[in-house]
């Protein structure tokens, strides 16, 4: 069946009008045929799961065939946004989903900005884009009304010189008067680990979405337009401004994120001998990378749509003059994941070079965590020797900071080694590597790891990354308050934040699924009503907006009730459906393991020096967490779940 | 603490910046403490702010390694270097 077959189907199942005063309109694009199709999302739908994420996945669960591949113009991308969208304090995400061509699995990226906010202010809430277009396009949505234009004049720019000239053509300002997602050149060359610029830096990042927006021949989407005052079922502003306070109160916001944000979590882990270093063949690296050796070179902090926090990290080079200077001399970033990726991960120790590698990323549209990891991977084949000096053309040693600057453009271009690093965890499957690469390929379900944090220790972590529906990735469930001592020496206070008793130690293996399936839970419902994780209580803090600030939210914008229990459910289907779309995709217990290399090495420094993943305990704790999230043995949802579940998609 | 010696007893302090209130960033302990519980009684009979900054976002390190649970029972000894440092790990 083809998907405009699928659609056909789907279409009567839509609801006609909107269900609640703020619900946008969910788009079908053809663009291959340059057709558009509209309807609203039906309220029990929501009310299973919500928006962005959640009715991202019932699009997808309606509109895969499995049968083909992900590149295929009959596989949909689905950009969905949230429910409290651009409404609430620091809710300014969005989702694009799909099936992914970099893991094989579930694609599904999660950004901010202000893509996602402009689609709800412009009265959307989903767009399916599917087909092949004919010549490189743009779309322009502007009151619902879809324009298909010529981006041949787009085509072969990267981020930072198509957002200037996006910028001069439709006589605007981004995030003022247009939100844009667009791809650069490694989406139009269908490099797996590139990704859709929604900003600056802002970007869809994880599983490919830059080589499928090429795939569809997609260059760009660009929303205009805004309604000011969206009509809410109740007055919320009242609500928000307690949200506002929560948020610029919590510790982790006020001495943290807004100081100098995420970079900060470098320290910790370097210290605690968890920081991935040199593909996790070591898990240690230099004190010169801290965040406050970053100070000089941060002018100030950044923030997405209406967020109070400001917790992006700007760069400047320019006043440095031991740096060059170009265009890459200031930019928007690091996170800690990208300080991480392009520090120890690849053997580099300078600060001035992981942001200009940062600022090539960014420009260039290229993941830095699936990017980061693929070049790490190709760095530990080539010292093995399973890479070639010939097979490599260039010097892969670890540190190499020119050849790593030179290999980052190639990648993009998809030039000589470049081609292979460029189709990430596929490289063995496309008969760039042998198959004895794959012992050291840190990557869970075809996905590489999200951030550098090596989780041999945390066995929490652990766990989260093995069972993360889109693959290896901590932003799904990371029971990141695990690192903070003062909560693991609190049980009671453990017990009430988890629902369940969660071992103190960081180490043990007991409990700690308990953590996972209430962290997994909170995220998800946070990605459907488009809050940031940053901001998202558990993820940093147990003292930020959690279910009970979102169900007020979701009454008071969308006249939806919706208990704090009735919400943690929505977490568990949007996990079940996602764990269904997988199954559909080949997927079961054997996929929700981790990197060989962690169950066989030790880590060998630190204060858990010898700690590694034991085979038996992580079997033991994936069944028990397996058991509370009423999954069977194969990790889907049980008979009865599933049938509900199936009600709801298939009604 | 009676029976801890007051010989020449040191220990380096490094704060994070909320502990600082414009002071240094490393202070020298040479009252005699036998652990992390009994220094952070100290810090906070000492430094203003301690008590009411010290939430679950800041941990201890000793000897530049981080200590995640069983904080107030980390025995000290002198020369011992602690830290008190941001941590986090979601990001």
């Amino acid at each position: 069946m083809t998907i405009r077959e699928k659609i056909d189907l789907l279409m009567p199942r839509l609801a006609t009008e909107a269900q609640f005063p703020t619900q946008g309109t969910t788009l079908f694009i053809d663009l291959e045929r340059e057709e558009v199709r509209g309807g609203w999302i039906p309220r029990p739908v929501v009310e299973s799961f919500l928006g962005g994420r959640g009715v991202n996945m019932f699009l997808l669960y309606n509109l895969l065939d499995p049968t083909l591949t992900p590149l295929s113009p009959d596989i949909p991308l689905i950009f969905g946004t949230g429910l409290l969208t651009s409404m609430v304090p620091s809710a300014s995400r969005g989702n694009a989903t799909s099936w992914s061509p970099e893991s094989l699995v579930i694609m599904d990226s999660n950004a901010g900005d202000y893509f996602p906010s402009f689609m709800k202010l412009g009265g959307i809430d989903h767009l399916i884009l599917f087909g092949k277009a004919k010549r490189w396009t743009t779309l322009r949505i502007q009151n619902r009304l879809v324009d298909f234009l010529d981006a041949s004049a787009y085509s072969g720019l990267d981020n930072i010189d198509l957002r200037e000239k996006i910028s001069l053509d439709f006589n605007g300002v981004e995030g003022k008067d247009f939100g844009l997602a667009a791809i650069t050149t490694a989406g139009e060359n269908l490099v797996l680990t590139s990704g859709i610029m929604a900003g600056p830096k802002a970007i869809y990042a994880r599983g490919g979405p830059g080589a499928k927006m090429g795939a569809l021949g997609l260059k760009a989407v660009i929303l205009q337009g805004r309604s000011a005052n969206l009509a809410t079922h109740k007055p919320h502003k009242t609500r928000n401004r307690d949200i506002a306070k929560k948020l610029l109160e919590t510790s982790v916001v006020k001495n943290a994120l807004k100081v100098r944000g995420t970079p900060f979590l470098y320290r910790p882990s370097r210290m605690l001998g968890a920081m991935g270093t040199k593909n996790n063949q070591l898990t240690s690296w230099t004190d010169k990378l801290d965040a406050e050796n970053i100070d000089p070179f941060r002018p100030g902090m950044e923030g997405c749509f209406a967020c109070p926090v400001n917790c992006r990290p700007l760069n400047d080079m320019t006043h440095d003059p031991n740096c060059v200077h170009d265009k890459y001399s200031k930019g928007d970033g690091p996170e800690y994941v990208t300080l991480g990726k392009f520090g120890p991960n690849i053997g580099i120790s300078e600060v001035t070079q992981v942001l200009r590698l940062n600022n090539i990323c960014n420009d260039l549209g290229l993941d830095t965590a699936s990017t980061g990891s693929a070049i790490a991977w190709a760095m530990e084949l080539y010292q093995r020797g399973l890479i070639s000096k010939e097979q490599a053309g260039i010097d892969l040693s670890w540190g190499n900071y020119e050849s790593i600057e030179r290999l980052l453009f190639m990648i993009a271009r998809r030039e000589g080694i470049g081609d292979a690093i460029a189709d990430s965890s596929q490289a063995v499957a496309k008969g760039h590597y042998p198959t004895a690469a794959l012992d050291y390929l840190m990557a869970v379900k075809g996905l590489t790891q999200s951030d550098p944090h090596d989780a041999r220790i945390l066995k929490a972590f652990a766990l989260g990354l093995a069972v993360a529906t889109r693959g290896m990735d901590h932003l799904r469930n990371r029971v990141t308050l695990e690192i903070n001592a003062k909560i693991n020496d609190d049980p009671a206070f453990k017990k009430e934040l988890y629902g369940g008793d969660v071992s103190a130690e960081p180490n043990s293996y007991v409990g700690k699924e308990v953590a996972v399936r209430a962290c997994e839970n909170i995220y998800a419902v946070g990605d459907a009503v488009g809050m940031c994780r940053f901001t998202t209580k558990l993820f940093n803090s147990p003292s930020l907006p959690g279910l009970e600030e979102f169900a007020d939210q979701i009454e008071n914008i969308t006249g939806i009730t919706l208990s704090k229990a009735e919400l943690d459910r929505v977490g568990l289907n949007i996990m079940a459906v996602e764990r269904m779309i997988n199954s559909k995709l080949g997927i079961s217990r054997k996929d929700d393991t981790l990197p060989k290399r962690w169950f066989d090495e030790a880590i060998d420094v630190g204060p858990f020096k010898g700690e590694k993943i034991d085979r038996a305990e992580f079997d033991g704790m994936l069944s028990r967490f397996y058991a509370i999230s009423n999954l069977t043995e194969e990790g889907l949802p049980n008979e009865v779940w599933r049938q509900q579940l199936e009600g709801v998609l298939s009604a | 603490m009676s029976n801890v010696s007051t010989a020449s007893f040191v220990l380096t302090v490094r704060l994070a910046e909320p502990f600082r209130n414009d002071g240094p960033d490393v202070i020298e302990i040479d009252t005699p403490v036998r652990t992390l519980g009994e220094l952070t009684t100290l810090l906070e009979s000492r430094i203003a702010n301690f008590a009411a900054a010290n939430n679950e976002l800041f941990n201890f390190a000793l000897n530049g390694e981080l200590i995640l649970h069983g904080e107030k029972n980390v025995a000290l000894h002198s020369g011992d270097e602690v830290e008190l440092l941001v941590a986090f790990a979601g990001g």
